[in-house]
C-alpha cells in the first residue's frame, strides 16, 4: 500500500518535472529567438553622436549593407549631442569616409540606423573613434514639403483655373459633338451622310490600293515587280542628265546660247533687226495696200 | 481564524445604508484577501519542507497537468480562429502571410495568459473554492486550527506556489499550441507555408511580449488562488454555501483576470 503511494507520488513528480523541463526549454528557445540575441558571438561597441535622433529607440536595429548587425544599446543626451551606444557583431571596419544615418523603416513609423563603412582604399578608423552621424532624413517632413508645394502650385499658380478652363473647353467640344456639329459630331451623329462619304472614300482608296497592288496604271506598274517602266524612266532620266551636262558644257546650240555671250549678242542683234524689219513693214503696209488698191482700180 | 461564522444583519433601512454596507463588505473582503495573500507568502518559507513539497507537487499536478487536455483544445482552436479571422481579412490585400505575426503577438501578449487564466479559474479555482468550502462546512478547517495547524500554510500556500509556477508555464504552453493551431489553418486553408508562417511569427514578436505575458499569467495565478481560497474559507450555510462560494469564486476570478489584464497591458505597452 505504501509502495503504491510512493510510486504514485514519484509518477506525479516525474510528470510535473518533465512538463516543467519541456516548458522551460521552450521558453529558453523562444527567449533566444525573440530577443534576436547572438549570445555566443563576440560583440563590439561603438559610439555615434547625433544632433537629432528622430525618435530612434533603444533596441532599434543597426544595419550594414541591408543586413542587421547589431542593436542600439543606449541613448544619452550629452550637451548638444545625443550619444548612441551600439552593440555590433564582430568584424565591422569603419573607413575614413564612413556614413551613419537614421532611416525610417516605413512612412508609418519605426527607425533603424544605417552604417556605410566607406571606401576600402581609405584607412580604417578604430571603433573607439568619435563617429558623427548625418542629420536624419525626415520622410514625413519631405512629404509635407512636397504636399505644400503642390498645394501652392495648384492654388496660387493658377493650375486649378487652367484645369477648369480646359474642362470648360472640353465640355464645349463635347456639347458640339453631341449636337452633331463639326466632322466628328457628324461622324458620331445619327446622320449617316458623312459616314457614308467617308466609307465611300475608303472604299475608293481601297480600290486604288488594290489596283496598285495588281500593278494597274502607271503608278501601279511603277510599283509592280515588272521593272520595264522603271527602266524606261531611268533611261529618260539618264538621257536628260546627259543633255543637261552637254548644255552645261556649252555644247550644241542651246548650250552655246546659255554659256556663250557671242551667240546671245548675235541673237539679240538679229532680234533687233527682225523688230526693225517688222516696224518698217508695219509702216509701209498701209501705203502698199492703198497703192495696190489704187493702181488695181485702173 | 480564516473561517467565519455566519453573519446575520437586519435589512438596511434605506438605499444609502445598503450601499454603505456593500462598501464596508467590499473593503473587508479586499482586506481579508490581502491578509490571506500575505499569510500565504509568509508561509512560503516552509515551502521546501518535505510535506509542503509533496503537497505542492500534488497541487501542480492537479492544477497544471490535469488541465492540459482542456487547455490544449482551447488553445489550439483559439489560434486557429485567430489565424482564420485575420487571414480572411488579410487575404483581401494579399497579406495573408502575415497571420503568423498576428497570431504570435496576440497569443503571447494577451490570448495565452487570458485563456489560461479563464480555464484555470473555471477548472482549478472552482475546485479550490469547493474543496475548501466543503472543509469549512464540515469543520475540518476548525479541526486544523484546534490542532494548531495553520490552514493557510497547510492549504493555501501549496496551492499558491503551485499556481504561481504552473500558470505562466501553462500560458506559454497555450501560446505554443495556439501558434501551432494558427499554422495549421495557415497551411491548410490560407496557403501560407510553415516556413513563412514561423518566419513572420518570430520576426515581429519580441522577448518583451513573452515576458509580459508570463508576468500577467503569474498575476492571474496568484489572484485566482487567493480569491478562490478566500471564497472557500468564507463559505457558510452548508452545501448551499459551497455552491454559492464556488460560483462566486469563478465569477470574481473572471472579473479580476479581465481587469488585471487590462491594467498590466496599460502598464507595459502604453
Amino acid at each position: 500500500m505504501r509502495k503504491d503511494c510512493v510510486a504514485r507520488e514519484l509518477t506525479r513528480e516525474m510528470i510535473v518535472g518533465a512538463f516543467m523541463v519541456m516548458i522551460f526549454l521552450g521558453m529558453g528557445y523562444f527567449t533566444i529567438i525573440l530577443s534576436r540575441e547572438t549570445w555566443f558571438s563576440r560583440k563590439q561597441h561603438m559610439d555615434v553622436m547625433f544632433k537629432n535622433v528622430m525618435g530612434l529607440r533603444e533596441g532599434n536595429n543597426v544595419v550594414v549593407r541591408g543586413m542587421p548587425v547589431g542593436k542600439i544599446d543606449s541613448l544619452v543626451l550629452e550637451g548638444p549631442w545625443v550619444r548612441l551606444r551600439l552593440v555590433l557583431d564582430d568584424g565591422l571596419e569603419m573607413k575614413k569616409d564612413y556614413e551613419i544615418r537614421i532611416v525610417a523603416t516605413s512612412i508609418l513609423g519605426g527607425r533603424y540606423l544605417e552604417i556605410r563603412e566607406g571606401s576600402e582604399s581609405l584607412p580604417t578608423l578604430p571603433l573607439t573613434s568619435r563617429f558623427v552621424g548625418h542629420e536624419p532624413y525626415d520622410l514625413m517632413a519631405d512629404a509635407a514639403a512636397v504636399i505644400n508645394k503642390a498645394r501652392t502650385e495648384l492654388v496660387e499658380g493658377g493650375a486649378i483655373d487652367n484645369f477648369k478652363r480646359v474642362l470648360e473647353q472640353i465640355s464645349a467640344v463635347i456639347a458640339r459633338v453631341e449636337a452633331g456639329e463639326g466632322s466628328l459630331g457628324k461622324l458620331l451623329s445619327k446622320d449617316a451622310t458623312l459616314y457614308n462619304d467617308v466609307a465611300g472614300t475608303v472604299e475608293a482608296l481601297r480600290d486604288v490600293v488594290e489596283g496598285l497592288q495588281r500593278g494597274e496604271g502607271t503608278l501601279g506598274r511603277l510599283m509592280s515587280e515588272d521593272d520595264q517602266l522603271y527602266n524606261d524612266l531611268a533611261a529618260i532620266v539618264a538621257s536628260l542628265k546627259e543633255v543637261t551636262a552637254k548644255i552645261e558644257r556649252g555644247e550644241g546650240s542651246l548650250g552655246k546660247l546659255i554659256s556663250d555671250d557671242g551667240v546671245y549678242v548675235e541673237v539679240e542683234e538679229m532680234m533687233k533687226d527682225v523688230r526693225a524689219t517688222l516696224d518698217d513693214y508695219r509702216e509701209t503696209a498701209p501705203i502698199v495696200t492703198f497703192t495696190s488698191i489704187f493702181f488695181g482700180a485702173f | 481564524m480564516v473561517t467565519r461564522e455566519p453573519e446575520y444583519f437586519p435589512p438596511a433601512e434605506n438605499f444609502v445604508a445598503q450601499l454603505g454596507r456593500h462598501v464596508i463588505f467590499f473593503c473587508r473582503a479586499v482586506g481579508q484577501g490581502g491578509l490571506l495573500f500575505l499569510q500565504a507568502v509568509l508561509a512560503m518559507r516552509f515551502a521546501l519542507t518535505k510535506r509542503a513539497r509533496q503537497e505542492i507537487i500534488v497541487q501542480m499536478f492537479v492544477s497544471g497537468i490535469k488541465s492540459l487536455g482542456v487547455i490544449t483544445v482551447v488553445a489550439l482552436f483559439t489560434g486557429m480562429i485567430l489565424a482564420l479571422q485575420t487571414g480572411i481579412e488579410l487575404s483581401k490585400f494579399n497579406q495573408e502571410v502575415n497571420i503568423g505575426t498576428a497570431v504570435m503577438v496576440s497569443m503571447l501578449r494577451e490570448m495565452g495568459p487570458f485563456m489560461t487564466g479563464l480555464i484555470l479559474a473555471a477548472c482549478v479555482g472552482s475546485a479550490m473554492a469547493a474543496q475548501l468550502g466543503t472543509m469549512v462546512v464540515s469543520e475540518e478547517i476548525a479541526a486544523l486550527e484546534i490542532m494548531s495547524i495553520d490552514p493557510v500554510r497547510f492549504l493555501v500556500m501549496p496551492r499558491l506556489v503551485a499556481m504561481s509556477i504552473m500558470t505562466p508555464l501553462l500560458a506559454f504552453y497555450t501560446c505554443i499550441i495556439g501558434v501551432i493551431g494558427g499554422g495549421i489553418v495557415g497551411a491548410s486553408q490560407l496557403g501560407v507555408s510553415w516556413v513563412s508562417y514561423i518566419d513572420n511569427a518570430t520576426r515581429f514578436a519580441g522577448a518583451k511580449d513573452l515576458y509580459v505575458g508570463l508576468f500577467k499569467a503569474l498575476l492571474f495565478g496568484v489572484v485566482i488562488t487567493i480569491l478562490s481560497c478566500h471564497e472557500g474559507f468564507a463559505t457558510t450555510q452548508g452545501a448551499v454555501g459551497v455552491g454559492y462560494a464556488t460560483r462566486k469564486a469563478v465569477l470574481v476570478s473572471f472579473l479580476h483576470v479581465l481587469i488585471l489584464g487590462y491594467f498590466v497591458t496599460r502598464l507595459f505597452y502604453v
